[in-house]
């Protein structure tokens, strides 16, 4: 072989490995611009190991609140407490069933299960799917909250005190794949909770669904997502 | 490594490259389309998981559970010693959330505890509700949970806070006594019209029984329409419970009655047995009275052993 024809080789190998280069760079570009979003975004790990930054714990946003009283009337401001106390367990609950990335690969931890009564408690492990994500998309890498709300309504007995609440949710957010592609989770409920010993619990779902929709990384999500997203 | 080596290194090299930029290019078309539907603004969707479910916590039980309704003609605050116009006893079996209701014409002619024989509307007249229960109870071996009572005033608020019933009317009414005028169809009805049809009985032959199964018919519609509502908005049980509260006199807590009208949602309205006791007409002195047939035994063991009739 002549050194020209070696030289050409060579030069011909370098192009072909600057191009490689380049596109694998424009590809983790790309991806890295799309986990870059603030708040609620979950650690990009894909394992269940810790991350190495403090997570943000997710909140639903102050809930719209209707009172219902068979005595007189109030009954917004005396369901302003359960209802505080209701977005706490809701938001503890969906916390650790869709955004803990623990839960993307070991699925929804037990202690989350203690957000329902225990009359109640395996149904709900039977319907995991419905009610949260956990380790139904296990490439998950990160997932930002889009959308969350919560509406409770309550029910206050002839001490005017609460007996009972529904609580509705709408809960979607967004997801990147270790492959780059991205998913969307959309989540609607109904809870039914009634007090007990200080806190809420969940006695039962009328309503509970959980979409997981993939969408391919040429969609581009609208500035707005992220910005209606719960506080972190 | 010698220079031919060297040689087929560069060669494989060079291969190797372009086969990863080949796989990349690949990744990207397959990344970028994949093998999934267009949608209009470009993006690509795929559906991998959909779930859905709904449970309610119903009340659950090895034995039926049975709710006397009572109608009074009496006003507040003497409605529970008025007489009672709508005597029914609904029966839940609590495993299969199915349900009758049993209706008793008010004239019917019953030994009333303590008080001889008797019309059964005067029962409550003369001890209450709970003189009525223990009536019901002796009459019909059936074990009463629970007692709801209302008046005319109150069944009219409750239809009308509930926008109204959708009801079948079996026959043309035309009635000045209870102000029923509705022609036989389906009819969207308001609370004076739910009311005029559950008092009629002079456009039916069968008079009081009639009337009896008519009362049910309304018990019924009000169940479809809740569960209806509830599939739209499960907190719409809570303005059906503080309607009742305002409209209904019983001794159940709200709680209670949550867990009642939690029930109601699961109970197949389509499935429920609306019927009234069998009997004849007849008089008893001045007095006309309905004589309940014997046949009437074996409805009321069957409604004690699960809550339904005809199962």
């Amino acid at each position: 072989m002549t050194r020209g024809l070696r030289l050409a080789r060579l030069g011909i190998a370098l192009v072909v490995v600057a191009a490689v280069i380049t596109s694998i760079v424009v590809v983790l570009t790309r991806n890295s611009s799309k986990t870059a979003t603030p708040a609620q975004t979950a650690p990009v790990s894909g394992s269940p190991l810790p991350s190495p930054t403090p997570r943000s714990v997710f909140t639903f946003p102050a809930p719209e609140i209707e009172g219902f009283t068979v005595v007189g009337v109030g009954g917004v401001s005396l369901s302003r407490e359960p209802a505080a106390l209701i977005q706490s367990t809701l938001s503890q609950f969906y916390d650790q069933a869709f955004l803990d990335p623990v839960t993307w690969a070991n699925g929804v931890p037990e202690e989350a299960w203690s957000a329902f009564d225990a009359s109640v408690r395996d149904q709900a492990i039977a319907d995991t799917a419905s009610l949260a994500l956990g380790d139904t998309v296990p490439s998950l890498e990160s997932l930002e909250v889009t959308k969350a709300t919560l509406s409770v309504n309550v029910l206050l007995n002839t001490n005017k005190k609460p007996d009972a609440a529904f609580a509705e949710i709408v809960f979607n957010a967004t997801g990147t794949l270790t492959d780059g592609e991205e998913i969307t989770i959309t989540n609607r409920a109904e809870f039914l909770l009634r007090p007990v010993s200080n806190t809420w619990l969940i006695f039962g779902y009328p309503e509970a669904t959980t979409n997981v929709t993939g969408i391919s990384v040429t969609a581009t999500p609208t500035p707005s997502a992220t910005q209606t997203g719960a506080t972190p | 490594m010698s220079a031919p080596s060297r040689g087929r290194w560069g060669i494989r090299l060079g291969a190797g490259l372009v086969a990863a930029l080949l796989l990349v290019t690949l990744a990207e078309v397959w990344v970028g389309a994949g093998a999934k539907p267009a949608s209009a603004a470009g993006e690509t969707i795929e559906i991998q998981a959909a779930h859905g479910t709904s449970f309610v916590p119903a009340l659950e039980g090895k034995r039926p559970l049975f709710i006397l309704a009572i109608g009074s003609d009496a006003r507040s605050p003497a409605l529970e010693h008025g007489r009672s116009d709508s005597i029914h006893i609904i029966g839940v079996n609590l495993k299969t959330h199915r349900a009758s209701v049993l209706g008793f014409p008010r004239d019917s002619w019953v030994s009333i505890p303590g008080h001889g024989s008797g019309k059964i509307t005067t029962a409550m007249s003369l001890g209450g509700p709970s003189l009525l229960v223990d009536t019901l109870e002796n009459l019909t071996g059936i074990t009463i949970d629970f007692w709801l009572l209302t008046n005319f005033g109150g069944l009219r608020r409750m239809v009308n806070g509930i926008g109204g019933l959708t009801v079948d009317i079996p026959i043309d009414l035309d009635d000045h006594f209870s102000g029923a005028h509705l022609s036989a169809g389906s009819h969207h009805i308001d609370g004076w019209q739910a009311l005029a049809f559950a008092r009629d009985r002079h456009d039916f032959a069968t008079g009081d029984f009639a009337r009896s199964e008519n009362q049910g018919t309304i018990l019924l519609a009000a169940l479809t329409k809740l569960q209806t509502q509830f599939a739209k908005n499960p907190a719409v049980v809570f303005e059906w419970i503080v309607l009742g509260w305002k409209n209904v006199t019983t001794r159940l807590s709200v709680n209670t009655l949550l867990d009642l009208a939690l029930t109601a949602t699961q109970i197949r309205a389509e499935k429920v047995t609306n019927q009234v006791v069998p009997g004849t007409t007849g008089q008893v002195g001045e007095a006309s009275v309905v004589f309940i047939s014997s046949s009437a035994q074996a409805i009321y063991a069957d409604m004690r052993a699960n809550g339904v009739i005809g199962s």
